[in-house]
């Protein structure tokens, strides 16, 4: 039994979120005790900026994740991109061509990886884990290895600016996980995602390309990863082949975290924004305390076993509980 | 029609198609045959390639150089083949070789009595981190990409918390090992003969006795192995510590050959690893290839990187040839098993 769907039987159905919701109420607390700082509104949004593209990321994962796949090569589909953007900007192409450019390179470059996984019908894993060092690879042939450091203020700002006080980037965020919410629960897509994930064989019998609908969602991915290149280069203020190379753990860890059966077919996309949230939380409130980004690290890469493992060991304990139960009851009808 | 006739139509018919049917088993043994030994033969037209464009591939100094820089990731590629069998990943397999080279040696910085314990002691290790990758995945129910993309991160992390920033230089280390590694038996490296045994061992051991069978059962089909009666939980853990040993063991000899260790030692290392397996042959669908596969693979990486320098061309292409070879890997492997899936049927 997979994971995700044991802890259903534990959690119920929305107990998940609200674990969450618990989860990030107490390292709230645990950090605003920590630090007098963390509880700024100013010192919060600011802190959005470190999860971000992560979070984007995140939300790109989540419809290949939901169809049963996955795709690790995201972060050097973003590397590749932020690349594609800094030979532009050199070029002085004007700032619209130039997000519609970089967020096709995104799309084309999770084609790719769609039609050999959908159409070829080839194991996603090992496809990205290949187009993982393939495109970065790429990236730095393409852009060489000192990377690129001037963009035009317009692509700057997707990443830097605000507007009030909130940043342009936590705004996207949002129009995505809005977007991908409304399509995933009220669009026949969306439900052909979950569909696919959990019965393709029943899908296949119902008329529905299941190569297309995977190969769709690799698409979708590979906007939002040229989407999370746009915010990049504003955020980090450079762009090449080896931009968010580190982040695969975060990314994996966000979705993990947020609930979605590993194994695909189920997942709610507010799950996923809380774990983002709670990731962000954590991270924020570590390094108020200053604590190393090697700590950080080490503990986001708990957060991911342990929010697969406790589910699965409280499903598994539960399981059993329930069984035992039902062991008696038969007993006693028997012995009546 | 006469009945004489109507018979031989019939058999004639029933002739061609028999001979359908031995063709098409001929395609098929030559395809499997191809796999099994298309690694080799893909090593034979990459030198050939190499020749024709660099005269000094072939010089015997830089075919000892090839062999050099490939014995240590043929023990690594060897070490992730072994999980791999079993429908598996290690991707924590860098920093697992990161924690033998950097732990023992430590140590030793503070404690000169160790240096025999030097490799008893980075097989420990590496197995402890192999012990906990398979409780994870075997016990704990956890996709092995997940659960190693995890340890791989809190591997990294402990061996960054433990050298505060510091790095072990080559005067620090144990002189014996760094002898060791550097060390020729009439003109071949020690190391190279080391990684030609473990190699020799390994493939005994799949081939030859029940726990290799075992892991190849349980790899190819999970489901009738259990049925079959095979625990495996245990096999997969007991995988993970071999993979975790032999990994541990090539960490400390890489660690030698670089001679100045630093926290990032065989960062990547995951990526060649699995595409060393892949390219020789190693299903990451479980189940099938062999160790020799495994460490032609490494020669192939090592070859093509060789290749790649003496062409000046930079590591770049090593990345983006390592990664494109095992999609296409892949893809061949897939179309092969479709293949054989169809004309059997």
């Amino acid at each position: 039994m997979s994971s995700a769907r044991a802890h259903k039987v534990y959690l119920g159905r929305r107990g998940w979120s609200l674990t969450l919701i618990v989860l990030i109420v107490l390292a709230s607390i645990c950090a605003s005790l920590a630090s007098p700082l963390f509880l700024h509104p100013s010192q919060i949004l600011n802190s959005t900026g470190a999860m971000v593209v992560s979070g984007v990321l995140a939300l790109g994962l989540a419809p290949i994740v939901i169809v049963g796949e996955i795709d690790i090569s995201l972060t050097s589909n973003l590397a590749f991109c932020t690349v594609v953007l800094g030979l532009l900007s050199q070029a002085h192409v004007p700032p619209p061509l130039i997000v519609l450019a970089t967020l096709a390179t995104g799309l084309v470059l999770g084609a790719f990886n769609g039609v050999l996984v959908g159409y070829g019908g080839l194991p996603s894993l090992a496809v990205t884990l290949g187009t993982l060092g393939a495109y970065q690879g790429a990236a730095f042939l393409v852009g060489g290895t000192n990377g690129f450091t001037d963009f035009p203020g317009a692509i700057y700002a997707i990443g830097a600016d605000t507007i009030g006080p909130v940043p342009i980037s936590l705004l996207l965020f949002a129009a995505v996980a809005i977007a991908f919410a409304v399509v995933f629960r009220l669009t026949t897509i969306g439900r052909s995602f979950y569909a696919v994930g959990r019965a393709s064989e029943a899908v296949r019998h119902s008329g529905i390309s299941v190569a297309g609908v995977k190969a769709a969602t690799f698409c979708i991915g590979g906007v939002v990863a040229g989407l999370g290149a746009l915010i990049f280069v504003g955020q980090y203020g450079s762009g090449g082949g080896d931009s968010a190379s580190g982040t695969i753990l975060t990314v994996v860890t966000a979705v993990a975290l947020g609930g979605l059966d590993i194994y695909g077919g189920a997942g709610r996309v507010s799950s996923l924004v809380l774990a983002i949230v709670l990731l962000d939380v954590i991270q924020n409130g570590m390094g108020l305390v200053n604590a190393s980004t090697t700590t950080q690290t080490i503990v986001i890469g708990l957060v991911l076993i342990m929010s697969l493992l406790v589910p699965e060991l409280l499903g598994r304990w539960s399981r059993e509980h329930v069984d035992q139960q039902r062991g008696l009851l038969q007993v006693l009808r028997f012995s009546r | 029609m006469p009945p004489e006739v109507r018979l031989q139509a019939k058999s004639s018919a029933l002739l061609t198609e028999r001979r359908g049917v031995l063709q098409s088993e001929a395609v098929t043994g030559v395809l499997l045959r191809a796999r099994s030994l298309g690694p080799f033969g893909f090593l034979v037209v990459l030198a050939i390639l190499f020749t024709a464009l660099s005269p000094r591939f072939l010089l015997v100094s830089n075919i000892t150089t090839v062999l050099y820089t490939a014995a240590i990731l043929t023990i690594a590629s060897l070490a992730q083949a072994l999980v791999m069998f079993t429908r598996n990943l290690d991707l924590s397999i860098g920093s697992v070789m990161a924690g033998a080279a950097y732990i023992p040696a430590l140590i030793y910085t503070h404690l000169h009595a160790f240096g025999p314990l030097l490799i008893p002691s980075a097989i420990v290790i590496g197995a402890v981190f192999g012990l906990i990758n398979g409780a994870v995945v075997a016990y704990g129910r956890i996709p092995a990409l997940v659960a190693t993309l995890g340890t791989l991160s809190i591997f990294r992390g402990i061996i960054y918390s433990l050298a505060q920033g510091e790095e072990i230089g080559t005067g620090q280390q144990a002189n014996w090992i760094l002898h060791f590694v550097a060390a020729k038996a009439g003109g071949v490296p020690v190391i190279v003969i080391v990684a030609v045994a473990i190699a020799a061992l390994a493939t005994v051991v799949m081939r030859l006795t029940s726990f290799g069978a075992s892991l190849y059962a349980i790899g190819s089909n999970p489901r009738a192995a259990v049925y079959y009666g095979l625990d495996r939980q245990r096999l997969v853990l007991q995988a993970y510590v071999a993979t975790g040993a032999l990994a541990g063991f090539a960490g400390l000899l890489l660690a030698a050959q670089v001679g100045t260790i630093t926290v990032d030692i065989a960062t990547g290392w995951e990526l060649q690893t699995l595409a060393a397996g892949v390219i020789g042959g190693v299903s990451l669908l479980g189940g099938s290839g062999g160790m020799v596969g495994a460490a032609i693979g490494a020669l192939i990486i090592a070859t093509v990187s060789n290749g790649l320098v003496q062409l000046g061309l930079s590591g770049s292409w090593q990345t983006f040839v390592q990664g494109m070879a095992i999609v296409l890997a892949v893809a061949f492997d897939v179309f092969l098993q479709r293949y054989l899936i169809t004309s059997r049927a």
